[in-house]
């Protein structure tokens, strides 16, 4: 009882549920839905380009998704938050955009012109090297959050339990 | 030794040496970016580095204030010199501060000055997101990229002068000329709107991913910002600058996926999403 809502309350810290509805994405290449977020995963079923699926959170590298009343994983980099050929193409165009006008309504921005106008602020960077934090609070903090610093040399931990589903 | 046991145990061998291999090229692979990144260290002449860090920052500040929220700073200070304490740097004097602006964006300067916008903040779900953000700009000091560009371009003469007078200045004994400063400023300006090379670029994504990872952060922290930029209408005015000086986010989000196995290999780590709501709340109206 105890253990399974440690286990819940660790799943809320390593795990990032996404809008509370949830959220559309599309499959950017061809991809499989696995029942783990793992690359030995089993296979659910075979996703096509451009397939839409609803996020239900992500793990590391992997989303977990719903599509087709399946739910399963599938790995981030085949997958988008937005349709294919949605975003305006000005970008992919490889038009420059730096003629396009700044329209942050109502609150001022930094582009390049407001860089180029800039005056150094030397009094502001004084004020900035007069603060900080010291490097025991930056620990204190650190393990508060419960991280672990991994050295380049610490070698890596077993990979992450298939199916940690309960408690969804 | 049946014929079956035969097989199976030259099977096991080639396997055996096919793993010995993989792994003596990680190493050396390793061991190759370690001393790249010794070399980069260092280098000799650390007080240059920051005075010019200082007016690169100057300038940056003279651009936007920091947000008036003192919490704030010490949430994204504590992440930021944590993430810090892992790179081959840990000894700088780190600064970080939020810069209230809507624009999405983050910069550092040579020395240790960190800074991330509050519309780039806004746009982030966890504190291994931020972790990640930073971690990429503390890969650009720890491998001196804004340094070498304004080296190169600067010239030795500006630089000489504008060092010699920011130590005479700190001695006491004179102050910087103002057509020293502005001709220094003037490099930063130029740098900062036109951007690193991508290479520069894509090797801070490579190293702050792992610096995040160092740390104990999900290494997946900064991928999933870039995704969430790659889903935002392109012409949007407050990723302006951010587009002048980067390259697409989803080209940064093919390289960074070729660490795969390598991030994999950190297995399941904090995301930490309720402290980062808490800690940037003040930035956004909230307490």
């Amino acid at each position: 009882m105890i253990r399974k809502a440690l286990g819940r309350a660790l799943w809320g810290a390593l795990c990032v549920p996404l809008a509370a509805a949830a959220d559309a994405a599309y499959i950017s290449q061809p991809t499989e839905l696995r029942d783990a977020p793992a690359a030995d995963g089993h296979v659910l079923q075979s996703l096509a380009a451009a397939a839409a699926v609803d996020i239900r959170r992500r793990q590391g590298g992997w989303y977990q998704v719903q599509v087709n009343q399946q739910t399963g994983w599938v790995r981030m980099s085949s997958l988008r938050l937005r349709a294919p050929g949605e975003r305006a193409g000005l970008l992919d165009g490889g038009r420059a955009l730096a003629t396009q006008t700044v329209a942050t309504t109502g609150v001022r921005g930094l582009s390049g012109e407001d860089l180029q106008k800039a005056n150094p602020d030397l009094v502001a960077v004084a004020a900035l090297d007069a603060g900080g934090v010291s490097a025991a609070d930056a620990r204190d903090f650190a393990a508060q959050g419960g991280l672990q610093a991994r050295g380049p040399g610490t070698p890596p931990p077993a990979p992450p339990e298939a199916g940690q589903e309960q408690g969804q | 030794m049946s014929r079956a046991v035969a097989v199976a145990a030259m099977l096991a061998a080639a396997l055996a040496a096919a793993a010995a291999q993989a792994f003596t090229l990680d190493l050396n692979k390793a061991i190759g970016e370690l001393k790249e990144i010794k070399t980069v260290v260092s280098g000799p002449d650390e007080r240059e580095e920051h005075e010019l860090g200082r007016v690169a920052a100057a300038t940056l500040l003279g651009a936007a204030r920091p947000v008036a929220a003192q919490d704030v700073e010490t949430y994204v200070s504590r992440v930021g010199l944590w993430v810090a304490l892992q790179s081959e740097r840990p000894e700088l004097p780190w600064r970080f501060a939020v810069l209230d602006t809507a624009s999405i964006n983050a910069f550092a300067t040579p020395g240790g000055y960190v800074f991330v916008t509050r519309g780039l903040l806004g746009k982030m779900h966890s504190e291994a997101e931020l972790a990640g953000v930073l971690g990429h700009e503390i890969a650009h000091v720890v491998l001196k990229h804004h340094l070498h560009a304004l080296r190169r371009e600067a010239g030795t003469q500006l630089l000489a002068d504008f060092t010699g007078d920011a130590l005479a200045q700190q001695s006491g004994k004179a102050s910087i000329p103002p057509q020293v400063l502005s001709a220094v400023a003037g490099q930063v300006k130029t740098l900062y709107s036109r951007g690193l090379d991508k290479a520069d670029e894509y090797a801070a994504d490579r190293l702050g991913v792992m610096l995040a990872a160092r740390a104990g952060y999900d290494p997946y922290g900064l991928p999933a910002v870039l995704e969430t930029l790659d889903s935002m209408d392109a012409n949007d005015g407050a990723l302006t600058l951010l587009y002048q000086t980067h390259p697409r986010p989803a080209d940064r989000l093919a390289q960074i996926d070729q660490m795969r196995d390598q991030l994999d290999g950190f297995g399941v780590q904090p995301v930490l999403q309720d402290r980062f709501a808490r800690g940037v709340a003040g930035a956004f109206g909230g307490k």
